[in-house]
């Protein structure tokens, strides 16, 4: 099934990619005079793009297949503190693919009885700290504005997982405890 | 070509050369999923890039910038979080884009809450999310998620 909604996700891209194709070029021949910078400007994004995307891929290629997400489990699992944090910020941010991809291994996570700090510390890594995505960052935006992200990304997540486990303390476990039940 | 380029270039010739010492089959299962996500993500980029070029072919700098620029304020940097909270592009093409409007004059404030919140907000894939991790989770970290980028951005703003 899973494969079945890929396939109908990689037609829909490709339509909509035809449509954008066909109305810029009406576009164009509407405004003959903005064809030169329109195509200058996209050209050198496709360049810059196929130049990094390739390599991109084989490193998440590589992590996907020799870090599998139940690796991640037994790293995190009994995690805490300083170390727990580490941890969750440096597995996370291994390149693994898209964000849906580690809520299963976050389930698990929480099936497992890690701590909930580590693992939305861990789910925001995933998301916006991936060393690939940094030097993608790096090469479109540049040195400061990438390091300075990085820098407060980090900061402000850590003390999202610390306030979210706390708000999830006051409301009991018992919230946890059903969602695991009805998992297993 | 730049230093970047070259670097990451490196950085995953090197990866699979150990990759392939260690093991081969892994390492051919690794390419076959890089070819498949490349393939995947093949029509988004050129989406994107097409985009970016009527953008900065069609839209003046100061349409632009009244909208996200440095003189919308705080209202710019809570519209651009909202889209990118709701568009649902890999991360990586966030980049090329936010360029491609910093270029044009959008604030760094406004460029930073749209990276940020793209990157850890998917309001797409909340429902799968609240399948996986509980409704109050979720929506907590969604929900957390979206006030840091805006903080963040705004921290950014003040620094840059």
């Amino acid at each position: 099934m899973e494969k079945r909604k890929g396939k109908r996700k990689m037609i829909l891209n490709w339509t909509v990619l035809a449509l954008i194709i066909v109305g810029s070029v009406l576009l164009l021949l509407i405004f003959p005079d903005k064809k030169d910078d329109v195509v200058r400007v996209s050209m050198d994004f496709l360049i810059e793009m196929i130049l990094i995307l390739p390599a991109v891929m084989i490193l998440l290629g590589l992590f996907a297949v020799w870090v599998p997400g139940d690796i991640v489990v037994k790293f995190l699992g009994r995690a805490s503190g300083a170390k727990g944090v580490v941890l969750s910020i440096i597995l996370g941010a291994l390149p693994t693919g898209p964000l849906y991809i580690a809520f299963p291994i976050a389930a698990a996570l929480l099936r497992k009885g890690a701590k909930v700090s580590n693992i939305i510390i861990f789910l925001s890594a995933w998301a916006c700290i991936k060393i690939p995505q940094e030097l993608v960052e790096l090469q479109f935006l540049g040195a400061r504005f990438m390091a300075l992200r990085l820098v407060l990304t980090i900061i402000f997540v850590i003390i999202m997982g610390l306030v979210i486990e706390k708000i999830m303390k006051l409301g009991g476990e018992k919230d946890i405890m059903v969602t695991t039940a009805e998992k297993s | 070509m730049n230093l970047t380029i070259i670097a990451i270039n490196i950085l995953a010739v090197v990866g699979l050369l150990i990759a392939f010492v260690k093991d081969r089959n892994k390492t051919v299962k690794s390419l076959v999923v890089a070819g498949k996500s490349f393939i995947e993500i093949l029509p988004m980029v050129f989406i994107i890039v097409i985009i970016i070029g009527l953008l900065l072919g069609f839209i003046p700098p100061d349409e632009i910038s009244r909208f996200v620029g440095e003189q919308s304020g705080l209202k710019g940097v809570l519209l651009v979080g909202v889209v990118g909270a709701f568009m649902h592009t890999p991360s990586l093409l966030s980049f090329p884009l936010a360029a491609s409007l910093l270029e044009e004059g959008a604030s760094v404030s406004a460029v930073a809450a749209f990276i940020t919140t793209l990157t850890m907000i998917g309001m797409v894939t909340l429902p799968l999310e609240i399948k996986e991790l509980g409704k109050k989770m979720a929506l907590l970290r969604n929900g957390l998620s979206f006030i840091i980028a805006i903080i963040i951005a705004l921290i950014m703003g003040a620094v840059l």
